[in-house]
């Protein structure tokens, strides 16, 4: 029968990986040219305790998503960590945030997911990203805040509905509220049809989010 | 540890008990137990620390996280993680392997080496008995390639049972009766055993997927069966296990999630790919 069954300890065929032995050794493959190798690298950077932020900087130019989505969860490992000191995690999330600005679509994508999986290391940093002065980034808060554990997410919300001058920003938070918003909240989106009376897709997405709330807030509604 | 044993009866987990094990297992494993598994946890939990002598849930901890050998913490891994299941369960994910998916793993591989399938989690084997089954059954080309399969499992007691391939008639109650005559060995009262050569040709593997570092002999599959695995896992936890599946997955290769799992949250590295039977999820070639 041609089923068989292999027992040694490295599958047929396999390519024995490159070993990597210390930070140095892993920093010098997250520039590799195979996409395994800066897979490998990048979780042996982190996990040899390497300066978030240099791994951060080499995701900027990382075209493979398999590489980038490793090395976020590398990053997520490390900001959650036991091993590491508050210090060393409040970096980690730093370093997170810096590629918020990153001209890298699916890195600023895969950021976002990762800092929500970190909600009480982040939290500190989002007064900041909300009064940053690139609306990109302020866009990105919302988006962030769309699916973030935390129990000011509301306030910070309506904070940006409130006093966002960025059409593209309070549209952002509106979305955002869209799926967790509440009834106390409907003043801050009637207020903010009026802040922007000439943008008509404004009154459009905010009707939209009042009816899912309103129906949200109904006994039987869901 | 503690040597006056308490009947299990008489042992109750506080709700700090309870969070510092949920705590305390979600870390090692990756597995999250939501108020809704209390009763479930605080059965098995006081089980074991009935068994293990321990009078309070503060000794039982110590020892399971201190305990030379970490032989308690596998005991306790295996009470938590046992789950029923049965032979061709969601066949039609099986279809598509044997019409679909191994023609196209066949035009992707490099070289002659055999085809390579691993289901995870594995638990008491039915499932990579199951594709055993099918590759034998319906797929003809088996004659000419060969085919390796693996099993993995953080649960060593599902492996044990796996290895010993005994059944009851719920676990196959699904299987036609030619196939019951033809792999199946009647033992004690109701319970079949699957034929030894069979048993032989699967490599079964402990392993904890969310680990940073999986066991270097799963690699380079061209199948990966990981159903109704992720729904357990939160978001961290899962992302780590798709990670590992895409490592061990040849370029090329597919991966099959239980049918009501989405890869859609977890990663967009692969492929979806949509088949007469099933969808599947493949890694890229390059």
């Amino acid at each position: 029968m041609p089923l068989s069954r292999t027992d040694s300890g490295q599958a047929p065929g396999a390519e024995a990986p490159e070993s990597i032995g210390t930070v140095d050794q892993a920093r010098e493959h997250l520039g590799d040219s195979d996409s395994n190798a800066r897979r490998r690298a990048a979780r042996a950077f982190v996990d040899f305790g390497g300066d978030p932020a240099v791994l951060c900087r080499r995701l900027e130019d990382e075209d493979n998503l398999a590489v980038i989505e490793l090395a976020m969860t590398a990053l997520v490992d490390a900001a959650t960590g036991s091993d590491g000191d508050s210090a060393a995690r409040r970096d980690t999330v730093e370093a997170l945030i810096s590629l918020m600005r990153s001209k890298n679509a699916s890195v600023r994508v895969q950021t976002v997911s990762a800092l929500q999986q970190v909600p009480d290391e982040t939290a500190a940093f989002v007064p900041a990203l909300m009064s940053d002065p690139d609306p990109n980034v302020r866009i990105l808060t919302a988006n962030l805040l769309q699916d973030f554990a935390h129990p000011d997410t509301h306030a910070w919300l309506r904070a940006l509905l409130r006093t966002d001058t960025h059409v593209n920003v309070c549209m952002a938070a509106v979305e955002a509220l869209a799926e967790t918003g509440t009834p106390d909240m409907v003043e801050d989106l009637d207020r903010l049809v009026d802040r922007f009376p000439d943008q008509p897709f404004v009154a459009a997405a905010v009707a939209q989010v009042r009816r899912l709330i309103e129906g949200r807030s109904e006994p039987d509604g869901s | 540890m503690d040597h006056d044993a308490r009947p299990t009866a008489d042992i109750h987990l506080s709700d700090v008990d309870f969070e510092r094990f949920q705590e305390f297992f979600y870390r090692k494993t990756g597995i999250q137990f939501g108020e809704n598994k209390r009763y479930f946890v605080d059965r098995r939990v006081a089980q074991r620390m009935h068994e293990t002598g321990s009078t309070t849930f503060r000794s039982y901890l110590t020892f399971v996280k201190f305990e030379v050998g970490q032989h308690e913490f596998q005991r306790l891994v295996d009470i938590m993680t046992v789950n029923e299941t049965y032979f061709y369960r969601e066949a039609f994910q099986f279809d598509c392997m044997v019409q679909d998916v191994l023609g196209e793993c066949l035009v992707n591989r490099r070289g002659h080496g055999p085809l390579r399938i691993w289901s995870m989690p594995c638990s008491t084997g039915e499932e990579i008995y199951s594709i055993a089954l099918y590759l034998l059954e319906r797929w003809p080309k088996l004659r000419e390639i060969d085919v390796e399969l693996v099993g993995a499992d953080i649960n060593e007691t599902a492996l044990l049972q796996a290895r010993r391939g005994l059944y009851g008639p719920r676990a196959v109650q699904n299987l036609p009766a030619s196939i019951l005559n033809r792999y199946f060995t009647p033992k004690d009262g109701e319970t079949l055993e699957i034929k030894q050569d069979i048993r032989d040709a699967v490599d079964f593997v402990l392993c904890n997927i969310c680990d940073k570092f999986i066991p270097p002999t799963l690699s380079n599959f061209d199948i990966v069966f990981c159903r109704n695995m992720l729904i357990y896992f939160d978001t961290l936890s899962q992302k780590r296990a798709v990670e590992n599946i895409f490592s061990a997955l040849r370029p090329g290769g597919f991966l099959f999630l239980g049918h009501s799992e989405s890869m859609s949250r977890v990663s967009s590295v692969f492929t979806v790919r949509t088949f007469a039977d099933s969808l599947a999820y493949q890694r890229p070639l390059s």
